[in-house]
């Protein structure tokens, strides 16, 4: 790669607008691209226009499993092809001299074959079978990169781990790195809104049922009618084909609904952790591919898929983390509610992405590792070679009577805080965990919110304080019920009084062990196994220590302003209850025996250093 | 899908040219698509179903459409002349109102799709 230039903004570093198009336009053609067991994949390629015979392109190969191509509506069939709205951008990788290969993966959208669950073995196979069709076809230089968002981006990490040689680079976005704590049961509380809605959505666009975004997006609904036949279907006999074929496949929430633990078993024998990601380091390393990933420090549990990816794979790569929604449509820095305009804008990202490709397939490539991140309110890039980053330590604040959170050790010797769980508590619609379904963040009327949760604010501080990554709370904490969970916001209260939200965790109270075994991959925060056997309900009313990770962030909480760690129960619309039945009371217990705190990653500022 | 809001309706307007040809209640419909169609122009019930959704007109509304696939050419035949102006008054105002439902949609606005009627087969 090129030198780094003064700004460590990685959009301006590797998206300067390229200084030449190489084609105008692009040609688009569908077709079924038979698999080893015979299962017929949908494919839609598209091709630069005017290209000569004897022309050879790289290919970006993107999977989809929310179909690859719309059929349209009147009247936008006449103005739009069946990419519109579609990521990636066809046109500015088709402009740039890459043909884009964009398949709906077995089971989904027109492609035939049914599926048990997301990114089974044999799909995953699937990619290596695509990209060796691609390498042969006439236009192929023998050149593949893949991207991907969500579950593209899955898509796009989990093509390493058939080692293909013709995959030069892989850029999975927004995704997981392990599927139990990033996503499905973040803390272990079951992320029952998200799972069910991603479900039902599923079930319905492999069914060609349009109608259910008409509920969930209907912008789209209005647009399009259903997946696009590949071509020569012209009476969709074939997508009625692969429909029926569809209807064998199973959702993630009647699976795993009712599965705690991460050592739970599907009826065949698969466990959650064969989803993820980190069971196949070593392929995916073996596969030494160059990595892009991306995401955002409000995305779900997938900003900590990138700390880990950055801290367990040695394969070269670049890590973003910046402060757009999930899929990064919309701004989501909270700190600056009124922005409209996501930045880098779609186009800028992708100039970005394409350059990056461009150098695995032509130039020097990724040399080693560098994390490129955001820190909201002092809105600067930065970028690190090592994680956490130089000037990072720890600085304790414990929780204080008269709700305070202050540096000093408590002194009072029967100091506790009791707090009756308020099960309407909630953060909304459009956080970090409904944003997966591609919405806008917006964690508004904090004040509002945190009259109804315990809540411990620090007085004003005297210097700006740079918080980048996992905050780490430390609770002495017994409760009158077996079962409970307990969710801690992290917030900035300025000084006129407005609360901004800046990060959350949550925890499981029967999760709370800590585990002596060695951890599935390297972390920085506290590791628990969350397996049946070590699941222990709470003894009611006794003391029990409670050591959780906030989901990373990087924030700069401005002299003047406070900070607040908020503590709540329940998030009626986004997780499954816990207990089921009852109403418990909790108590904070903040003495000199159990201190209760929270450690901040501080970042030491340069002059401090 | 926003970024093309703002795009669309000139898109619209370039795309469709319009003739109302009053002394026979007809209208008739030139697209000029710079796509590929594939023989998936259009069909008679894509067409009330547009005008539906984006006019507000009634899905049984007495009209003849003829749809040429091969020049791509729309020619609707109202039966009285109240007719012909009702559709001319909705035609007229089609890609503003197209354009107006999809600004809703993007700020949140789900009611401007509340009386559009299931016209998923």
């Amino acid at each position: 790669m090129e030198q780094l230039k003064d700004s460590e903004n990685p959009f301006e570093i590797y998206g300067e607008f390229p200084k030449r198009k190489l084609y105008d336009g692009y040609e688009i053609s569908s077709v079924y691209i038979p698999m080893r067991d015979g299962v017929k994949i949908a494919a839609n390629i598209s091709i630069p226009k005017g290209l000569s015979e004897n022309a050879r392109l790289p290919t970006l190969l993107y999977q989809t499993r929310y179909w690859r191509a719309l059929n349209l509506r009147l009247p936008f069939r006449w103005i739009f092809n069946e990419h519109v709205g579609a990521i990636p951008i066809h046109e500015l990788f088709t402009s740039r001299g890459y043909v884009v290969v964009y398949i709906d993966v077995r089971g989904t959208g027109a492609s035939y074959g049914s599926r048990a669950f997301p990114w089974t073995e044999v799909e995953v196979k699937d990619g290596a079978d695509i990209v060796d069709w691609i390498i042969s076809q006439p236009w192929s230089n023998g050149k593949v990169v893949s991207n991907g968002i969500s579950y593209s981006g899955s898509c796009a990490e989990k093509l390493a781990f058939n080692a293909h040689p013709a995959v030069k680079a892989i850029m999975p976005g927004h995704c997981f790195w392990d599927a139990y704590t990033d996503v499905a049961l973040p803390g272990g509380c079951y992320n029952l809104q998200f799972m069910q809605m991603w479900s039902f959505l599923g079930r319905n666009l492999d069914q060609n049922n349009p109608k259910v975004m008409r509920t969930i997006m209907p912008i789209n609904w209005i647009v399009m009618k259903g997946i696009k036949p590949v071509d020569g279907d012209n009476e969709s006999k074939m997508l009625y084909e692969t429909i029926k074929e569809h209807s064998a496949n199973l959702y993630v929430h009647e699976l795993v609904q009712d599965k705690d633990y991460r050592n739970n078993l599907l009826s065949d024998g698969t466990a959650i952790d064969d989803v993820s990601n980190f069971p196949k380091k070593d392929k995916i390393e073996a596969s030494n591919v160059p990595i892009i990933h991306w995401c955002s420090w409000l995305d779900s549990g997938y900003v900590d898929a990138i700390i880990h990816r950055f801290l367990n794979l040695k394969n070269p790569q670049i890590g973003i983390l910046g402060d757009w929604n999930h899929g990064a449509r919309f701004p989501a820095n909270q700190f600056y509610p009124e922005r409209a305009k996501v930045n880098p804008t779609p186009r800028e990202r992708i100039n970005a992405w394409i350059n990056l490709f461009n150098s695995c397939t032509e130039g020097k490539g990724i040399e080693g590792k560098t994390l490129f991140y955001y820190t909201m309110a002092e809105e600067k890039w930065k970028s690190t070679h090592i994680w956490p980053p130089e000037g990072h330590h720890y600085e304790r604040w414990y929780f204080k009577e008269s709700n305070g959170l202050s540096m000093e050790k408590p002194q009072d010797k029967n100091g506790f805080d009791k707090y009756k769980i308020n099960f309407r508590t909630t953060t909304g619609r459009n956080n970090r965990w409904w944003t997966l379904l591609g919405l806008p963040i917006s964690y508004s009327n904090r004040e509002k919110i945190d009259e109804k949760l315990l809540t411990y604010t620090s007085t004003p501080l005297k210097n700006d304080f740079e918080i980048t990554g996992h905050a780490i709370i430390t609770l002495y904490l017994s409760s009158t019920h077996e079962d409970g969970a307990i969710y801690a916001y992290l917030e900035d209260v300025d000084e006129n009084g407005k609360v901004t939200y800046i990060t959350d965790g949550q925890l499981r109270m029967i999760h709370r062990e800590l585990s002596s075994e060695p951890p599935l991959y390297d972390s920085p925060i506290p590791y628990r196994s969350y397996k049946r056997e070590s699941a222990k309900p709470m003894n009611p009313g006794e003391i029990s220590e409670m050591k959780f990770a906030l989901h990373a962030t990087s924030v700069l909480i401005q002299k003047g302003h406070k900070i607040r760690i908020a503590f709540a129960g329940n998030d009626k619309d986004t997780f499954s209850r816990y207990p089921k039945e009852g109403k418990p009371t909790i108590k904070i217990v903040r003495n000199p025996e159990h201190p209760s705190f929270i450690d901040l990653p501080k970042i030491k500022r340069k002059d401090e250093r | 899908m926003e970024d093309m809001i703002p795009l669309m309706k000139d898109m619209l307007k370039n795309a469709i040219k319009i003739q109302y040809i009053e002394e026979k209640r007809e209208i008739l419909l030139k697209v000029s698509s710079q796509h590929d169609l594939k023989a998936n122009f259009a069909d008679s019930n894509e067409v009330k179903i547009m005008f539906h959704m984006f006019g507000g007109l009634d899905l049984n509304y007495p009209m003849k459409i003829k749809i040429d696939n091969k020049n791509q050419k729309i020619l609707i035949s109202l039966n009285t002349y109240e007719q012909f102006q009702h559709v001319k008054r909705i035609m007229e105002t089609l890609w503003d109102n197209t354009v107006n439902i999809f600004n809703k949609l993007a700020l949140g606005d789900f009611s401007v799709i509340r009386n559009i009627e299931d016209v998923d087969e």
